[in-house]
This record gives structure tokens, sequence and C-alpha cells, in this order.
């Protein structure tokens, strides 16, 4: 028991004395050490190219000497990456990307450590618009014929996935209900084992997004049937959206910039101005375009709103179909 | 295609791009050579690197670090009976005692052809085949993947060891690892012990490292305490050149290529399978299966071509659909977007002096694998084994850990290995073999989650997981392995006891 004080006592010690140093004064000697971003997947990907493209910018934009390393934590799916962000110390010396709705269905599956009001936005970087495909040798030519089968064979059409839970997965979700459709859903380990299974055949079609597919829809090995965008996509213009097409569906997966909550709130400004700048510099833009990022900067006042809303619409669908007793 | 390559060829032999490709095998060598460190890992941590270069010389050093990375993995394989990546398992089975002989040397030497060879065909079927190969890719859905996936796990009777009870039960104790994690089709988590780290399922790397290479480890300090300090362990042998006899390997070459090609297409299979059905096609098909396992030459040259013989055939889906077969080519493809290059038929199209120019790359990184790796690693990393126990044992722990701490920069995962490792050591020492246990992590995943799908596809029509012909075939390839061992052993018994009638 004593020792057990002890370790309670000088804890707590140390918690006032680290006190002050949460609030490491103004923002004008901010940063005063560099800055982590953290990259919750694995170098090599998406995520992680879209934090290396973005740091210099940032550096230049944020100024001050400000210097960036980006940190890859990767593993459950962001979790270990989105935690790491949400419990570091508010200090704007630790930021992170997050993907939506990633780091919004993890919370609603299982215990974790961060919610939606652990993180302040600084602002949305990049959106690719879920959307329906088919083989080019599928018989749908359009979403009009996909939706007359399955209103007449319920659940017969199967449809790929890249696992429970991800973006394919809640689009397909918010599409069924919009179009009041059922489908079979197959939640392969991967988008690629998944986007071969409906070119041989195997799944009648698949959901991912349009920036994984334009090229093969260019080249005409797979068809589109409608991107589930607020607007056209920039990266396949030519490709309809469902709103067009009458079924009112939105979703795609959205990355952005943010910080743990608690991060004072002049830093969060300095940042969203750089953010701002930097989605603006056309040698930014250069890269993004050669890099396939899909740019849709949404500033910080914005951006919170718009994860709020896509919160409620996962959380209104976990209630009321929980792909996980 | 032809003019395609030819075109590309002023552009591959750029000495900024000679360059790239010495670096890339040199480098990949090292990187495949460290347990944990990977190749998939190494072309990960390039890619930031490249941003600013010329494609080709960023492809460069991918396609030198892929290969190189395929062959370094034998280095430890052979010299300690660590295989440097998971590919490498089936090299230990032969290498290793190979070099206790004293004839380490000689086993890298084949290593290194065997990796150049199957590296070599396979991009040249890359080259040349890419498009009707892809139309075989596309006939595997979930049942059929199913299927390869038992094909491989019915190889698991050549690795069983002197105890086929033990070795089932290592086999069990893989599978039981494979479910760690959640669940992809249900979502449910799955002995993770409410640990995020656990969420995502044991690395491959991590297990490997922990069950392979802290028990020669252990053995080592053993061995250091009862030796005096600055004495070798091992006598090495001069051997008698690179291309001694080489001629002799062609058929197992050119068989375990194809091996190493037919899985290097099929998204989601990997080296390490092609290595594991190459050795075991190899024993099969031998007049002295009992030469196996006890340092026959042929079946470290059956396990390094087939393992290399996956790399360049799992770039023709990942290049001509945007499917990449395994991790490793996930990350190339991620390099190529960097690039602006963008998977697809117009690719080769669009790009055709780059993405032509890879594919050479392909094949001259292969051919420099025997130089660098032949001529000058097999040199200096066979002198590894004159480093006394006291001093090797400490820094092949160092590297573990810093190899498995970069696989997700986790400390949790150096944990685990710890963990494993003295597990390794206990099995190790109790007598049962621990490569069933790496096939049934590899393929239990792949078995359980295929078969779920095609259950799921089939809609309560179950008959559908035996329709197609593909499925068939490699059912009767199962039935085959199952089934013409136990038929021979049977013969065999009747033929000695007919005397005695």
């Amino acid at each position: 028991m004593p020792v057990k004080r002890r370790v309670v006592l000088s804890a707590t010690a140390l918690g006032m004395l680290a006190a002050p140093g949460i609030r490491p004064g103004s923002a004008q000697s901010w940063p005063s050490r560099p800055i982590e971003l953290i990259a919750p997947f694995g170098a090599g990907g998406g995520v992680d190219i879209l934090a290396r493209t973005l740091a210099p910018f940032l550096e230049r934009h944020i100024g001050n000497n400000a210097r960036i390393g980006v940190v890859n934590r990767a593993g459950a799916g962001g979790e270990v990456g989105f935690t790491t962000v949400a419990t570091a110390r508010p200090d704007g010396h630790t930021l992170g990307i997050v993907g939506a709705p990633a780091f919004l269905t993890i919370p609603h599956e299982r215990q974790t450590r961060f919610n939606f009001d652990s993180f302040d936005f600084v602002g949305n970087v990049e959106t690719d618009w879920m959307s329906i495909y088919v083989a080019s040798n599928s018989p749908f030519q359009t979403i009009q014929d996909f939706v007359d089968f399955a209103k007449a064979n319920p659940r017969r059409i199967t449809v790929g996935l890249s696992g429970m839970g991800t973006a394919t997965h809640i689009a397909t979700l918010l599409f069924v209900r919009a179009a009041g459709i059922e489908v079979t859903m197959v939640p392969f380990p991967g988008s690629a084992q998944s986007r071969a299974a409906m070119m041989g055949g195997h799944v009648n079609a698949n959901t991912f997004g349009v920036g994984d597919g334009a090229q093969l829809v260019r080249d005409g090995e797979i068809r589109i049937l409608g991107t589930m965008g607020i607007g056209r996509s920039d990266a396949l213009p030519e490709a309809p959206t469902m709103r067009e097409q009458g079924i009112d569906v939105v979703a795609g997966t959205d990355r952005g910039l943010a910080a743990p909550a608690g991060t004072p709130p002049e830093i969060m400004e300095r940042l969203s101005g750089a953010l701002a700048r930097t989605v603006a510099d056309p040698e930014f833009l250069a890269q993004a375009r050669m890099r396939g990022i899909l740019l849709n900067h949404m500033p910080r006042d914005e951006v919170r709103a718009y994860l709020a809303t896509k919160n409620e619409e996962i959380a209104d669908l976990w209630r009321t179909n929980p792909w996980r007793q | 295609m032809w003019d395609g390559l030819i075109h590309a060829l002023p552009g591959v032999f750029a000495w900024q791009n000679v360059l790239a490709m010495i670096v890339g095998v040199v480098g990949g060598i090292v990187i495949g050579a460290l347990p944990g460190l990977s190749a998939t890992m190494g072309i990960a941590v390039l890619i930031p690197l490249t941003f600013g270069m010329e494609p080709l010389v960023a492809l460069g050093m991918m396609a030198g670090i892929y290969n190189g990375a395929m062959y370094g993995g034998a280095i430890p394989a052979v010299l300690l009976r660590i295989p440097g990546t998971p590919a490498a398992v089936a090299t230990t089975f032969d290498g290793y005692p190979m070099a206790q002989r004293g004839d380490a040397a000689r086993a890298l030497q084949i290593s290194c052809l065997s990796s150049a060879a199957g590296g070599g065909m396979s991009a040249l079927a890359l080259m040349l085949l890419a498009p009707p190969l892809v139309l075989v890719t596309l006939l595997f859905g979930p049942a059929e993947y199913f299927w390869v996936a038992l094909f491989g796990l019915a190889s698991v009777s050549v690795l069983l060891g002197k105890d086929p009870v033990k070795g089932l039960i290592s086999a069990g104790f893989g599978l039981l690892l494979a479910t760690v994690g959640i669940d992809n089709v249900s979502g449910h988590e799955r002995f993770t012990f409410d640990s995020m780290y656990l969420t995502g399922g044991l690395h491959v790397v991590v297990v490997l490292t922990g069950l392979y290479a802290l028990p020669p480890i252990l053995m080592l300090c053993e061995d250091a305490a009862k030796r005096a300090a600055g004495e070798g362990m091992a006598v090495l042998r001069a051997s008698a050149g690179l291309f001694y006899q080489w001629t002799s390997f062609i058929r197992t070459w050119i068989r375990s290529s194809l091996i190493g090609i037919a899985i290097g297409i099929l998204p989601g299979a990997g080296g390490s399978l092609a290595a594991f059905l190459s050795y075991n096609e190899e024993k099969r098909s031998a007049k002295n299966p009992a030469a196996y396992g006890k340092g026959e030459p042929r079946g470290v040259a059956a396990a390094e071509c087939g393992n290399n013989a996956d790399n360049a055939a799992a770039l023709i889906p990942a290049l001509t659909l945007g499917v990449p077969g395994s991790a490793v080519t996930a990350v190339i493809l991620g390099g190529l977007l960097v690039h602006g290059l963008q998977p697809g038929p117009a690719l080769f199209r669009d790009h055709a002096d780059t993405v032509y120019g890879f594919m050479i790359q392909m094949l001259l990184t292969s051919m420099l694998l025997v130089f660098f790796g032949g001529v000058l690693a097999s040199r200096i990393f066979a002198n590894v084994l004159r480093i006394p126990p006291a001093i090797l044992a400490p820094c092949l722990l160092a590297l573990c850990v810093v190899g498995v701490y970069s696989v997700q920069d986790s400390m949790f995962d150096v944990y685990l290995m710890f963990g494993f490792g003295l597990i390794g050591y206990a099995m190790d020492r109790l007598g049962f073999p621990l490569a069933p246990v790496v096939l049934g992590v590899v393929l239990g995943g792949m078995a359980e989650m295929n078969l779920r799908m095609a259950l799921i596809i089939a809609q309560g029509d179950n008959w559908l997981l035996l329709s197609s012909t593909v499925s068939q075939i490699i059912i009767a390839m199962i039935l085959l392995v199952l089934f013409v061992p136990l038929i021979r052993h049977l013969r065999e018994r009747r033929r000695e006891q007919r005397p005695a009638e």
C-alpha cells in the first residue's frame, strides 16, 4: 500500500509540475521544436504520400523556421495513429492526417481511446468519391439496370468491398438504403483482390474510389455506373454522379489535417492559414496533380460541421444495421 | 511490344540508371539479409526519397531492392538457419545443413545463381507473356484461392519432420495464430485481448523473426559459454567456383520458375508459398527424396529459384490491372503512382519507355545478383561464421529488434517477437518443427477468408465451390499431393513383406 500511495503522490506532483507546460505560452514561440505529423498508415501508401507531399509546404507557410517530420504510426486500420494524435499533448507540436470514415467508424465499432471530440480539425485536404463499378462485359449498362435487377432479385447481386467498416462498406450501405435495394456484400481482404474478382466475373460489382478506378475506366477495362460525389470528380469528369441519376447518396473518403483537441486557438488559426496558403501554392498543386491527390480543401470552420454530419450518418447506420454484433 | 522494349533500352543504360540498379541490388541484399527488414519496407522508405528523381532511376532502385532482398533472405537462412525474409524459410531446410558441413559458400552461390535464374525467367514472363498471363489471374476468385491455399497447406506433409504428430501440432499452432485480429468478414475481434495492437493481426515478419531468429541466437549464447573467445563456429571449405556444375540445376530451375511464376500472378499468395511449393515439388520428383533436409543442393536451388520467380510475375496483375499481388508490389505500385504512372493498359501505351524500361530493369537486376550476390556477397557473408558467438549473438539480437520495430514502428511488436522467441526456443528443444507454423500463419487466413467469401458469393448453392474447371484441377492436385506418397509407401511396404511370405 505505501508503495502504491507514493506512486500516486508522485504522479500527482508530476501532473502539477506539468500543468503549466500544457499551455506552453504564446503562439509566437510556436513551433519551439520539430512538429510531428502522424500518418496513421504505412510508408508508401496514399495517406503517407499525402503527408509527405504536404509537409514541406506546411513548413514554408507556417514560417518561423518550422520543421515537420512525418511519422508513420500504422496498425489496426488507422486506430494506432488516430490514438497517437488524440492523446498527444495539445501544444501544436503533434498533428495528424485523419481519414474519414475510418476515424469515425472505429469508435462506434469498438472501445477506443479517442472519439470524434478528441480532435480539432485544421481542414480537409483530399476527397475521393466512392463509386459503383461493374466489369466491362457486365449486362448492367447504367445504374438504373443495376437497381431494376436488384429490385426484381433481392440480394442476388454480389458487391465486392475492401472489408467491413471501411469506406467502401459505408458507401455501399448508404447507396442501397438510398436506392431501396438489397445486395450481397462480399468483404475482401483488400481492394486489389476485390477488383480482380470483379474483372474476373466472380462478383458482379465493386465499390471503390474514383481516383483508383479512373484509369481502368478510361481504358475500357471496367465500367463506372455512378459516383457518390456532391459534384463530378476531377479524376473522371465524364462519370455522372448518383444524384444526377436520381439516387440521393453522397459518400467518399476524406483526408484532412487535425490536431489534438485543446490545441491553443491561436496555433489552430496559424495552422489553418498555412494550410489555406499551401493548397493555393501552384507548386503544391502541380505535385498533388502528379501524385494523384484529389484536392478538396475545406477550411477549419467548414470541416467540423461536415465531419459531424458524417459521424451522425455513421452512428445512424450503426444503430439500424450494425455490421458486427 | 518488341518495339517498346527496344525503345526503352537506351534509357535503361543511362549511367544514372545503371548506378541506381547497382545501389538497389546491393541495398536489397543487405535489407533481405537482416532479419525483420524486408523488400516491402525498403521500397516504402525509398519512395519519398524518389519524389524528385527521374522515374527510371526510382524504378531501377526499386527493382534492385526487390530482387536483391529476395536473394538476401537466403544469406542468414543458410549461415544461421535464420530466414531473412518469410520467403527464405524453405531455404533453411537444406541450406543450413550444407553450411554446417562446411559448404556455406557453395550454398550461397547456389542460392544466388538460382535466385538470378528464377528472377530472370520471371522478368521474361513479365515482358513477353503479361497479356495472356493476366487472363489466368482473372480466372481465380475466392473459391479458387481457397483451393490454392489448401494446396499450399497440403504441402505441409514435407515439412513435418521426423515426428508427424508434432509437425501437425505446429501447423495447428500456426493456423491458430492466423485467426488473431479483426475478422474481416464479420468484423469481430478474435484473440485481441482488447489490445488495439492485436486488432490488425500478427504480422508474419514479427512471428517469423521471433520463432526463427531468437532460438539460434539463444543457442549461440549457450555455445559462447562453452567455447573460448576468439574461436569461430564452423569450418569453411573453399567453394569450387560460382558456376561449378551449374547445368545440373537446369531442370530444377525450370520447374521452380514455372511454379514461382504461377504463384506470382495470383494476388495474395506470395513468395513464401512459391518457395514451399517449389521445394515440395523438387523433393517429390527427386530420385533421392531422403537426402532432402540433410543438405541437398537441389533443395536450396528450388526454394531460392521459386521465391525469386514470384517477383516479376507478381507485377503482371499490378501493372496491367492495378491489382498488386503482394505487399511489395502494392508498395511498388504506390511508387509508380507518385511518378504519375497509373496502372492499366494505357500505361504500356502512354509511358512505354518507362514501363518497358522497368521490365528490363527487373531482368538486369536479376543478372546483377550473380555478380554482387555471388562474387562479392558470398565471399564476405560466409565469413560471418568466423565471428565468435560471443560477438555475433548480441549483434544479431540488436538487428532483430531494430528490424521488427521498423515493420510498424511498434514496440509492441518487439515484445511479441521476444514472446515468440521463447516459444520458438521451447519448440525447437522439444523437437517441434517451426516451418509448419509459418505455413499456417501465411496460408491460414487466406484459406479461411476465401472460403467464407466463396460461401457468401455462393448464396446457399455450395456446389459452386467445386464448379469451376480451375477449382477441379487444383483439387485433383491436392489429392495427388496427399495420396501419391501414401500409395507409394503402401506399395513399398507390400514389397518388403513379400519375401517374408
